[in-house]
């Protein structure tokens, strides 16, 4: 039982081992897709969740609700909507966006972006009620404040970055839908072993899942050098 | 300055109608819950007093500074988190200056050799140590300092209330500190005020305090201490 276990990981390492111009085209398409939508929900997702951490104002907890809600919603049903406005008859149909790896950054927008918010307002929020007499007290401006709290979350931003730029990688319900899996121009990783998966070519899924894995890994162990390397210099 | 606020505040009322003069250090003293940080963080409009309560100061809200009894220490170097306090806007020859105070000030509290250590990893003593300094730095014309040397030794307190006296001689401003120190209010305040309850039960000198002590509530507090 265990012998076709091993057999499909070797067969799957061999073919991470002898290259595969297809394989290396849907790696660079995620990698462009995963870079593109983790770095865009991060730019907006960061500052929204240090904002709501540090700041009190009405309406403050609705906005909450709101993210946390968003960060439940599933993959599929973003999918659909996305494929609902971008779709040839849909309000964004001129701008022939469907079946094109922009919706597919689009998708991933919408879908990482509450859930950087919910991470980022998480951590940041002991640290700043922590700080809000000592700032007020200080009578800190709005734009040092802001920079005093990116500093002193850096890591935790630096974790939401890894999660955001892992869960664009590890999709696949919303863009199998806006991307519709073409190849040479929206295949991607996930969409590529469900498609291998699902022809029983088992050993192709499996060499992908283990690119996937990789970089993910390899991210996270950057992430992880990153923090050892602060609290070491900090205890200098 | 007049002050008439209420604020209710750890199911009690902060209940105050006092008049307090310029360039004077006032100590707040009295019990845990007597109401003197909420009547600091009122003042420095941290917390809202409640509606038709008014604090008449000839102070604007940025000529206040606030120094909580646990002041955050940001994960950067004791001199930056020192330097935070100075405003942006100063000019060159006012940071300079602001630079050289803050070396004298932290020889002579003692925390000059952790000048470039990392603030977070400064225990309670030398965290308030910096946040007095910061406080220090600049002149405000009012300071309210929140129980300023709770986690000190006692030769971290004397040194830390020499620089309040230094301060104090050369800018001349108004400081509010709350302790639970009679000797401390009588080391540093031209003027007590004894909270009870929300209230200001007695105002005098500290030696009168001590000497004659008009209320039970206050002979109740200072035998306790």
């Amino acid at each position: 039982m265990w012998a076709s276990f091993w057999q499909s990981l070797g067969k799957a390492f061999e073919i991470i081992g002898n290259g595969n111009p297809l394989m290396n085209e849907v790696v660079a398409t995620t990698m462009i897709m995963a870079l593109t939508s983790s770095i865009i929900s991060f730019i907006i997702g960061a500052p929204l969740g240090l904002l709501l951490a540090t700041y009190n104002f009405k309406g403050k907890k609705v906005l909450v609700i709101i993210a946390r809600t968003l960060m439940g919603l599933p993959p599929v049903a973003i999918g659909i909507l996305v494929y609902l406005l971008f779709r040839g008859i849909g309000p964004f149909g001129p701008l022939k966006l469907i079946f094109t790896v922009p919706a597919m950054i689009i998708a991933q927008i919408l879908l990482i972006t509450p859930i950087v918010v919910g991470m980022v307002q998480t951590s940041a929020e002991s640290s700043g009620q922590a700080l809000l007499e000592t700032r007020k007290g200080i009578r800190l401006g709005s734009t040092r404040t802001f920079l005093l709290m990116a500093n002193e979350n850096k890591y935790q931003l630096i974790a939401a970055y890894m999660f955001a730029f892992a869960r664009a990688t590890a999709e696949v319900g919303a863009v199998q839908i806006v991307g519709g899996n073409i190849l040479h121009k929206t295949m991607v990783m996930t969409t590529y072993i469900a498609l291998n998966y699902n022809t029983g070519n088992l050993e192709f899924a499996v060499a992908l899942g283990i690119i996937v894995v990789a970089i993910t890994l390899g991210f996270n162990l950057v992430g992880g050098i990153l923090q050892i390397v602060g609290s070491r210099k900090k205890k200098k | 300055m007049k002050i008439v606020a209420k604020k209710s505040y750890d199911r009690k009322v902060l209940d105050i109608n006092i008049e307090l003069e310029e360039h004077k250090i006032y100590a707040l003293i009295g019990a845990n819950g007597s109401g003197k940080s909420t009547l600091l963080k009122a003042l420095s409009s941290i917390i809202k007093i409640d509606d038709g309560s008014t604090i008449d100061m000839p102070f604007k809200n940025n000529d206040i500074y606030y120094m909580p009894q646990m002041p955050y220490s940001f994960d950067l170097s004791v001199y930056n988190n020192i330097k935070i306090g100075i405003p942006t806007n100063y000019s060159v020859g006012q940071k300079i200056y602001c630079k050289y105070r803050i070396d004298t000030m932290l020889k002579d509290i003692d925390l000059f050799h952790l000048k470039k250590a990392n603030a977070t990893t400064l225990s309670g003593g030398e965290r308030q140590k910096m946040a007095l300094v910061r406080s220090l730095v600049i002149n405000h014309p009012l300071i309210l300092l929140d129980e300023p040397t709770s986690a000190m030794d006692i030769n971290a307190t004397l040194q830390a209330e020499e620089l309040i006296k230094k301060y104090k001689e050369e800018f001349n401003g108004t400081i509010i500190l709350a302790t639970h120190s009679i000797k401390q209010a009588q080391r540093l305040a031209d003027t007590v005020l004894f909270l009870d309850n929300g209230e200001i039960k007695e105002i005098a000198d500290a030696q009168t305090f001590i000497d004659s002590p008009q209320s039970n509530e206050l002979k109740d507090f200072l035998q306790k201490i």
